[in-house]
């Protein structure tokens, strides 16, 4: 009796033991295979260059991966060990391998220290994230952790004290500036209030050259003339998003999506094409019939970054056009053409004209319901202008992309490349002379560009996101922004 | 007999004439205003008037921010201009043959005809340039150097107005010269000084280039006088040449609040005056 019951129990306890032991298996199992763990923020994969790894069933992520999303700074003491965020006045410090760690010099027990693996420092993602007032769940069925801002992890701190911009330039992006500089205002405390004046890129390179400007919109590059005004490498170009510039035209019963090539189109522009019925432009439309109508251009009246993209483009696929008009933000315009006042002119321009055809940013084109030019591109295919073949025009040409990132994207080779493409930049001085301004400007573009936030918004207005790399390029320029030669990003 | 009725239907032909051209001018101003209130009048409600402009795709947005730029600039420039021009008015009309006074009256007339642009970029330059900073302050300077000759040249000729009699009788009563103009010239021609510096604030009101190069604009409200301010014909200027169906109808409807206010303005500048005429 006795002894069955002494065996009986012994049986449970193996069993226990064994439970125990399975139960434990999975994670040291993920710990070994290292199972690959993917992290969204905000439903969008971020990658670090380091994966993830779960020890004791906690995540660990590199330490740049967790705090940069989120917008705090992160320093590592080597003589302490420690690693420690700062955002928005509050300081998380974490020492490699101690269980406790401090928010704002307050004690909080770990599960797992922040440790060192392969050379790299990993934190506690759910602590980390926690205390920078971010949810984090995790999604065990595959393998991802969830984090989702929350207001009080949006939040950031860049000055101590209220501070104002003053800054302007570039048209074409100010529609999304204007939400970018809302938004960052209403996240900032002590709250950073940026004025964008939309007063063209021309004004806005003048009044970076004066230093009127804080930093300033442009859709053209500096000439050589320009940066010569200032000292080498002074004046920084960082690229934002990208833009199409649509062909539009009016033609009597001509729906949408007239098809040209670059050759007609810049013919048209010279003035050698003049009538609709032209051979060449109905050779490229069997089955539509054009009228015998005269072809009136429109272009800008303003000097515009709209026109400098549009010029560029018909400089780099004709060579009659380079030699006799070249590429600027205003030129001298071949032929009899009609001027219009800013896109929305240009757009009211061809709406009511009959027989002609003027160039607009995409949105511009949209949002006017105009009909679209499909244009043959380098590769030969027959493109209309969208978000996606502005992105794809970028990614034929990032590889080529010079360090200052002063390049054009037009005529990209990619097969859905469309051909008018542009970037749009923020100038700003390298060598900043307020500390205070240098770190709202610094902080301003990292959240609307390396962190992406300016993304979501962007979308809604027809610009395309940089692609990964050229993201990365504009980390390395904000590194390089720093008063009396401190670096405001470390 | 027949040069008679000829002189008489040449008297009602020209009467004619100046009659159309009378009532061309007015209806001219009622279908710009007809026009303005029509595109306009569904945009401005209290909220469109009291708050800050949203981005585009957001609903809501308003003029509150520009209201109050225009009226500190516009205020700015009154308090610089009015007492200056009024003063100057005042030399002019006291010495009326001083080779300063040719000289100041020169000098208004070539300003009064210097395009506002030039006015905005001379601003620019002095102030903006040297300080590094766009501000309301600059802008209610540039408005000021505008608004001068303005004020000046119709403040002389109304007080030109007041005859030399009553001059010659306030003296000969025993009053000095200071009392005369304080006490007898001035009043007699408030009515008209009012007019002129009213079209001097309307002028102003309406500028876009000189307080774009000065005041720059801003999406934000006026914290102090050193920072760019929103003004309504910068807002109108943006927003009517934007592709935003939402910001066209917002800028009809900042024009419709612009030009009832300038408007309004007037009116009660002519009522001040009919009242006053009739105490007089």
């Amino acid at each position: 009796m006795m002894k069955r019951k002494k065996s009986f129990s012994r049986a449970f306890t193996l069993l226990i033991c064994l439970a125990i032991l399975v139960s434990l298996l999975p994670t040291a199992a993920f710990a070994q295979t290292r199972r690959p763990i993917s992290i969204e923020f905000d439903g969008r994969g971020i990658t670090g260059d380091v994966s993830p790894i779960i020890v004791g069933g906690r995540t660990l992520v590199p330490m740049r991966v967790i705090f940069e999303t989120l917008g705090a700074d992160v320093n590592w003491n080597e003589t302490t060990r420690t690693v420690s965020g700062r955002k928005a006045g509050r300081v998380i410090n974490l020492v490699i391998g101690n269980r406790t760690a401090t928010i704002d010099g307050r004690s909080v027990a770990l599960e797992q220290p922040a440790q060192i693996n392969n050379g790299r420092t990993l934190v506690p993602l759910r602590f980390v994230g926690e205390a920078l007032g971010a949810q984090v769940e995790w999604d065990s069925a595959r393998a991802i952790v969830r984090i989702s801002s929350t207001d009080a992890s949006r939040r950031r701190t860049p000055v101590a004290e209220a501070l104002r911009l003053t800054t302007g330039g570039a048209t074409f992006p100010f529609p999304l500036y204007t939400r970018l500089v809302t938004e960052y205002r209403r996240i900032t405390e002590p709250a950073v209030t940026i004025d964008y004046a939309s007063v063209g890129s021309g004004a806005g390179i003048r009044g970076i050259l004066a230093r009127t400007f804080d930093f300033a919109g442009t859709d053209a590059q500096l000439t050589d003339e320009q940066m010569a005004q200032v000292a080498p490498n002074q004046i920084l170009h960082i690229p934002t998003v990208m833009g199409a510039v649509a062909v539009t035209y009016n033609v009597s019963g001509v729906g949408n999506g007239l098809r040209l090539t670059p050759d007609v189109l810049a013919d048209i522009y010279l003035g050698v094409i003049t009538r609709w019925n032209d051979a060449r432009i109905t050779a490229l439309n069997p089955g539509v019939r054009l009228p015998d109508q005269r072809i009136t251009v429109v272009r800008r009246s303003d000097s515009s970054g709209t026109t400098f993209i549009f010029t560029d483009y018909l400089s780099s696929i004709s060579e009659r056009w380079q030699r006799e008009v070249g590429r600027a933000t205003a030129v001298r315009w071949p032929g009899t053409t009609v001027g219009a006042h800013g896109n929305a002119g240009v757009a009211a321009q061809v709406s009511q004209l009959p027989g002609a055809i003027g160039y607009v940013e995409l949105s511009t084109a949209i949002q006017s319901r105009l009909n679209m030019v499909q244009l043959r591109n380098r590769a030969g295919n027959f493109v209309t202008p969208t978000v996606d073949g502005t992105s794809a025009a970028a990614a034929g040409l990032v590889q080529q992309m010079p360090r200052d990132m002063r390049m054009s994207l037009v005529n990209s080779p990619g097969a859905e490349a469309y051909p008018i493409v542009g970037l749009t930049w923020i100038l700003v001085y390298r060598d900043q002379a307020d500390a205070a301004k240098a770190r709202a400007i610094v902080d301003f573009l990292r959240w609307a560009v390396v962190e992406r936030n300016l993304e979501p918004f962007a979308a809604d207005l027809y610009y395309a996101p940089l692609p990964e790399g050229v993201i990365t390029r504009v980390r390395e320029q904000l590194e390089t922004i720093n008063h009396n030669g401190q670096p405001i990003l470390r | 007999m027949a040069s008679k009725k000829l002189r008489k239907a040449t008297g009602y032909l020209l009467e004619f004439a100046c009659l159309l051209s009378a009532l061309l001018v007015m209806l001219t101003l009622c279908l710009i205003l007809y026009y303005i209130f029509r595109r306009g009048i569904a945009a401005v409600n209290i909220p469109f008037l009291t708050s800050l402009p949203t981005p585009v795709g957001e609903p809501g947005g308003g003029i509150g921010n520009a209201l109050i730029g225009s009226a500190i600039m516009v205020g700015i420039g009154s308090l610089l201009a009015i007492p200056f021009g009024i003063l100057a008015a005042i030399y002019l009309d006291q010495n009326p043959k001083s080779k300063l006074a040719a000289a100041t009256r020169f000098a208004n007339r070539v300003l009064t005809g210097i395009p506002s642009l030039i006015i905005g970029l001379f601003v620019f330059t002095v102030l903006v340039l040297r300080t590094g900073n766009y501000s309301a302050l600059a802008g209610g300077i540039a408005l000021a150097v505008m608004m001068i000759p303005i004020i000046t040249l119709s403040a002389e000729e109304m007080l030109r107005l007041v005859p030399n009699s009553w001059r010659e009788a306030s003296l000969a009563l025993g009053a000095s010269k200071k009392q005369t103009v304080l006490m007898l010239v001035l009043p007699a021609a408030t009515g008209g000084l009012v007019v002129g510096i009213m079209l001097a604030v309307a002028l102003a009101a309406g500028q876009t280039a000189p307080v774009l190069l000065t005041a720059l604009t801003s999406r934000f409200w006026l914290e102090n006088l050193q920072q760019p301010a929103a003004s309504l014909p910068v807002l109108i200027y943006t927003y009517a040449s934007s592709p935003f169906p939402d910001w066209q109808e917002q800028a009809w409807g900042a024009a419709l609040v612009l030009v009832t206010t300038i408007l309004a303005l007037n009116v009660a500048a002519q009522l001040f005056i009919a009242v006053r005429n009739r105490r007089l």
